[in-house]
C-alpha cells in the first residue's frame, strides 16, 4: 500500500495489559476480536533471505494462506498463496506480482522451506479519533514457538502498532508514547523463534571456506578441506532424498567432484591403495547422481529451449514434458536407492574414516602445501593452454569436453587453494577462467540434452499423436543445436583472453 | 485494476449507497479496494468517518500538482481505502476545463494506483458533466441505480445512448432498480418490465429499507452493520451478480491479512 508506515513492535512485560495501554494511549478501545495466526518462517537452506534481513512468513489464517513478508522499516507486504505442498515452496509456488516476483529473484532454484513454527494469539485494541473513526491499530500478541508436536514454548509478549494509511501523526504520537514506557522496539519475532527452537537463521552453505596458510603440512591441509566437504554432502543428502530443491543435488554434487578433484590432483599425499578406493567409491556417487541432475537441468532449461518453438506446435510437446518428467522420476528413485544403499553407507564410512585423521603417508605428506598446491594450478594451467591451443575450428567436440574437465580441475583449485594467495592475483584468472568455462559448458551441456532429447525419440514416436510431438522435439534440437554452434563461435575469443600473456605472467608469478 | 463508478443523472437514487457497500463487499472478498469519493457533498467520505479535507484541494489534486498517495485514508474495512472528497470539489469541472484532455484525466490520475488496488469505485456527484465525461472514458464499467418510475426509464435511455454514441471506449453498464418497493403496483411493474427489456439490468434489486437510511447514523456501510438483513442481503446478491456480469473473477483471498 502507499505510504503506509511500518508497523512498530514492543516488548510487553508480564503485568502489562489492555488496561495500562489504555492508560498510555488516550482514545484506545478494546476490539474485543481474538484472532490466532500459525505462521510458518520460511528461508532456503542456504539462509538467503535472513542474509538479506528479510523475513518471509507462510500465514495461515481461516479462509486462506497468505504470505507475508516483513522488512525492517517498511510496511509488511502480504500476497495470498495457493500452497500446493506444505513442505517447500519453489518459485512457481509464489504468486504472481511484485512479492512473488521479489522472492523469486532471491531464491533462484532454491526452495523456501519450513524454518520453524510459530502461533500468534492477537488481541486487537484501535486508537479512535473524536468521529470514533480508527486512526491506529493495535493488537496485543501472545507468540509461541512449536518445538515439537504439543511442545510449545512461550516467547515475549509483544504490542505491535499498525498505521492506518493517512494518519501518520497519530500513529507517531501512540509510538513515542509507548516508547516512552517500553524504551526501543522489541527485537523482530523470527529471531526469538529460532533461538527458542535452536535453530539458526544463517542457514547452510555449501561454501567452503578453509582457513590454509601455504606452510601447512599437505596432509593437513587435504582433510581439512576434505572433511568441509563431507559435511556439505551429509548437509545436503537428506534435502536430496526428500527431493526439496534440485539445488540440494547440485551442491551435493559440487561437494563429490570437488572431493574427487582433490584426490586427483593431491593424490601423492596419500597412498596409493587409499586413493584407489576412495577414487572408485566418489566415482559411484558421482555417477548414481547423474542422470537424475541432467533431466533436472534439462527440465529447468525447458521453457527457454522451447522459446522458439511455434505456438501452433506448442502442445504437441506436452506429451514429451510428461515423458521427461517420468523419466526424472525414474531416474530418482533410482538415484535414491544408491543413496540409501548398504554401499553408500560402507564408502561413505571408508571416506570419512580415511579423512578423519591426518597422516596420510605418502611421499608429499608432509609437503607444504602452498608449495604443492600452487605447482598443481601451474601445471592444470599450462595444459589447458597447450589443449586449447591446439584447438582449431575442426576439431572433435571432445577436446573440448576433455578442456572443460580440466578448467574445473583449475577451478576447483583455485576455489579451495586460493585463499593462500592474493585475491587481486587470483581473482582475475578465476573471472577469465570461469568465461571459459561458460562456453565450454554450454556447448556440452547442449550436447548432451540433443542427445538425451534424441534418445526420447522412440518413446515420443510410440505414444499416440507422436508424430506431431516428433515434428516439434525436432524444432527444439534444431534450436539447441543452433545454440551449440554458437557456443563454440565463442570459444575462441574466451579462450584468448584465458590464455592472455598477462594471465600466464599472474600463473606462473604468483603460484611458484 | 478494474474502475467501476456509480452513477445516475439524478440526485439521491442510492448512488453512495451503492458504492459504499460495494466497496465494503470486494475489500471483504480480499480486493484491495479504493472508493474514490468525487462528490463535494462529500456522503461516502462522511459515512466512512473521514474528514472532509484534501490537502490543496482538488485544484492541486486535478493538476497533479498534489501526490495523490498522499491524500488516501485507511478506513475501518480491511483492505479498503477512501480518497476522500471536499468542498473544493464544486470546482472540478472548471479545473477539469482547464486541462489539456478533461476526458482522459482521472484515468491519468489513477494509473500510479494501479500497483496497489485491484478494484477503484468512483462514486459520482448527480450531473451530466465533464466530471461525468472523464468518468464514462475511464470507467471500465458504471453501475446505474435506477428508480422504479417511468421517468427515470427515459432518463436511462438517454444515459444508455449518450455512452453509445458519445464515448470512444464505452464502460459496460450494470443497472439496478433502487428503493423499490414490492407492495406498490408501479414499482412492481417497472421493474419487471423493464428488466426483460434492458439486457443491462440486474435480476438482483435492492429493496427501500430502513437499514439503509440508518447508514447515516451508524456511519458504516450497511454490508458492516447489518449483513442479514433485507438490504444487506440485497447489497450482496448485487454484488455477486455485477462480479459476475464483469467477469472480476473471485476475490484475491486477502482475507487472512490481520492487522
Ligand atoms: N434502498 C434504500 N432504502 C431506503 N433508503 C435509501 C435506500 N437507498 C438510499 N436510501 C436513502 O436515500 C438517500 C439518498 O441515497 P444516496 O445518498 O445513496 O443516493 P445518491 O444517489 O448518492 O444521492 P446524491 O445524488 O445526493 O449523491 C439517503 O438518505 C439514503 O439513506
Ligand atoms: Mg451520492
Amino acid at each position: 500500500m502507499p505510504r503506509l508506515p511500518a508497523p512498530v513492535v514492543f516488548a510487553l512485560d508480564h503485568g502489562t495489559g489492555e488496561r495500562r495501554l489504555a492508560r498510555w494511549l488516550p482514545g484506545v478501545t478494546v476490539d474485543g476480536a481474538t484472532r490466532t495466526v500459525d505462521r510458518i518462517l520460511l528461508d532456503t537452506f542456504d539462509g538467503r533471505l535472513h542474509r538479506r534481513g528479510l523475513t518471509v512468513w507462510m500465514e495461515e489464517g481461516r479462509d486462506a494462506t497468505v504470505l507475508r513478508l516483513e522488512e525492517p522499516g517498511v510496511a509488511d507486504h502480504t500476497a495470498p498463496l495457493a500452497a500446493r505442498r506444505a513442505d517447500r515452496l519453489l518459485g512457481a509456488d509464489l504468486p504472481d506480482g511484485v512479492l512473488g516476483d521479489r522472492l523469486r529473484a532471491l531464491i533462484e532454484e532454491r526452495a523456501l522451506l519450513p524454518q520453524v513454527r510459530i502461533r500468534v494469539r492477537g488481541h486487537s485494541l484501535r486508537i479512535c479519533n473524536e468521529d470514533d473513526k480508527t486512526v491506529v491499530r493495535i493488537t496485543l500478541d501472545e507468540p509461541s514457538v512449536k518445538v515439537a508436536r504439543g511442545v510449545d514454548i512461550p516467547l515475549g509478549r509483544r504490542v505491535r502498532v499498525n498505521a492506518v494509511l493517512g494518519y501518520d501523526r497519530e500513529m507517531a504520537k501512540a509510538v513515542a508514547a509507548l516508547s516512552r514506557r517500553l524504551g526501543e522496539p522489541a527485537p523482530p519475532l523470527a529471531g526469538e523463534a529460532l533461538a527458542a527452537a535452536g535453530i539458526a537463521a544463517e542457514g547452510v552453505s555449501s561454501g567452503v571456506d578453509v582457513a590454509l596458510v601455504a606452510q601447512m603440512r599437505s596432509d593437513e591441509a587435504m582433510a581439512a578441506i576434505c572433511r568441509r566437504l563431507a559435511d556439505v554432502v551429509d548437509d545436503h543428502r537428506p534435502g536430496v532424498l526428500a527431493d526439496l530443491d534440485p539445488e540440494f543435488l547440485h551442491d551435493l554434487r559440487v561437494a563429490v567432484r570437488r572431493s574427487r578433484s582433490v584426490l586427483k590432483e593431491m593424490r601423492s599425499v596419500l597412498l596409493a591403495p587409499a586413493v584407489a578406493r576412495a577414487r572408485v567409491d566418489l566415482k559411484w556417487i558421482q555417477e548414481v547422481t547423474g542422470p537424475t541432475r541432467d533431466l533436472d537441468v534439462l527440465l529447468h532449461e525447458w521453457p527457454s529451449m522451447v522459446g522458439p518453438v511455434p505456438a501452433s506446435m506448442a502442445a504437441d510437446l506436452r506429451p514429451l514434458v510428461e515423458l521427461l518428467e517420468r523419466e526424472r522420476a525414474e531416474a530418482f528413485t533410482v538415484m535414491r536407492r544408491a543413496l540409501t544403499s548398504r554401499r553408500f553407507a560402507r564408502a561413505w564410512a571408508a571416506w570419512r574414516e580415511l579423512i578423519a585423521e591426518p597422516g596420510f603417508g605418502g611421499p608429499d605428506a608432509a609437503r607444504p602445501v602452498g608449495e604443492l598446491a600452487g605447482g598443481r594450478i601451474i601445471a592444470v594451467y599450462r595444459s589447458m593452454v597447450k589443449a586449447g591451443s591446439a584447438i582449431g575450428d575442426g576439431s572433435p567436440p571432445e577436446e573440448l569436453h576433455e578442456l572443460r574437465k580440466r578448467g574445473k580441475e583449475l577451478r576447483y583449485l583455485l576455489e579451495l587453494f586460493g585463499v593462500m594467495w592474493p585475491e587481486k592475483l587470483v581473482k582475475p584468472l578465476v573471472t577469465a577462467l570461469k568465461g571459459l568455462q561458460d562456453v565450454l559448458g554450454h556447448f556440452q551441456d547442449d550436447e548432451i540434452q540433443v542427445r538425451e532429447l534424441r534418445g526420447l525419440g522412440p518413446a515420443v514416436a510410440a505414444a499416440p499423436g507422436g508424430t506431431d510431438s516428433l515434428i516439434a522435439l525436432g524444432f527444439v534440437i534444431d534450436e539447441l543445436t543452433r545454440r551449440q554452434h554458437a557456443a563454440r563461435a565463442d570459444f575462441s575469443r574466451r579462450f584468448t583472453d584465458f590464455a592472455s600473456p598477462d594471465n600466464r605472467r599472474i600463473v606462473h608469478g604468483t603460484f611458484r | 485494476m478494474r474502475v467501476l463508478a456509480t452513477y445516475n443523472i439524478k440526485g439521491g437514487v442510492g448512488k453512495t449507497s451503492a458504492a459504499v457497500n460495494f466497496a465494503a463487499l470486494a475489500a471483504g472478498q480480499g480486493y484491495r479496494t479504493l472508493l474514490w469519493d468525487l462528490d463535494p457533498q462529500g456522503s461516502a467520505t462522511y459515512l466512512f468517518r473521514v474528514k472532509p479535507k484534501v490537502r490543496g484541494g482538488v485544484h492541486k489534486l486535478i493538476e497533479r500538482r498534489s501526490d495523490v498517495a498522499e491524500l488516501l485514508k485507511g478506513t475501518d474495512i480491511e483492505h479498503l481505502d477512501l480518497l476522500p472528497a471536499d468542498f473544493s470539489y464544486r470546482h472540478m469541472d472548471l479545473v477539469l476545463g482547464a486541462t489539456k484532455r478533461p476526458e482522459a484525466r482521472l484515468g491519468r490520475l489513477l494509473e500510479p494506483l494501479g500497483r496497489d488496488y485491484d478494484l477503484v469505485i468512483l462514486d459520482c456527484p448527480p450531473s451530466i458533466s465533464l466530471l461525468s465525461e472523464s468518468v464514462f472514458e475511464s470507467a471500465d464499467a458504471l453501475i446505474v441505480p435506477l428508480i422504479p418510475a417511468t421517468l427515470s426509464v427515459r432518463t436511462f435511455e438517454q444515459l444508455l445512448r449518450f455512452v453509445e454514441e458519445q464515448v470512444v471506449d464505452p464502460p459496460e453498464i450494470v443497472a439496478f432498480f433502487s428503493m423499490v418497493d414490492r407492495r406498490k403496483r408501479l414499482h412492481r411493474e417497472v421493474v419487471d418490465g423493464v428488466g426483460h427489456r434492458y439486457p443491462q439490468v440486474a435480476t438482483a434489486v435492492i429493496p427501500a429499507a430502513s437499514d439503509v437510511e440508518r447508514m447515516g447514523v451508524e456511519r458504516r456501510p450497511v454490508v458492516a452493520y447489518a449483513p442479514s438483513g433485507p438490504a444487506g442481503r440485497a447489497y450482496r446478491a448485487l454484488w455477486d451478480e455485477t462480479v459476475e456480469r464483469l467477469a472480476l473473477g473471485p476475490g484475491p483471498g486477502h482475507r487472512a491479512d490481520p492487522h
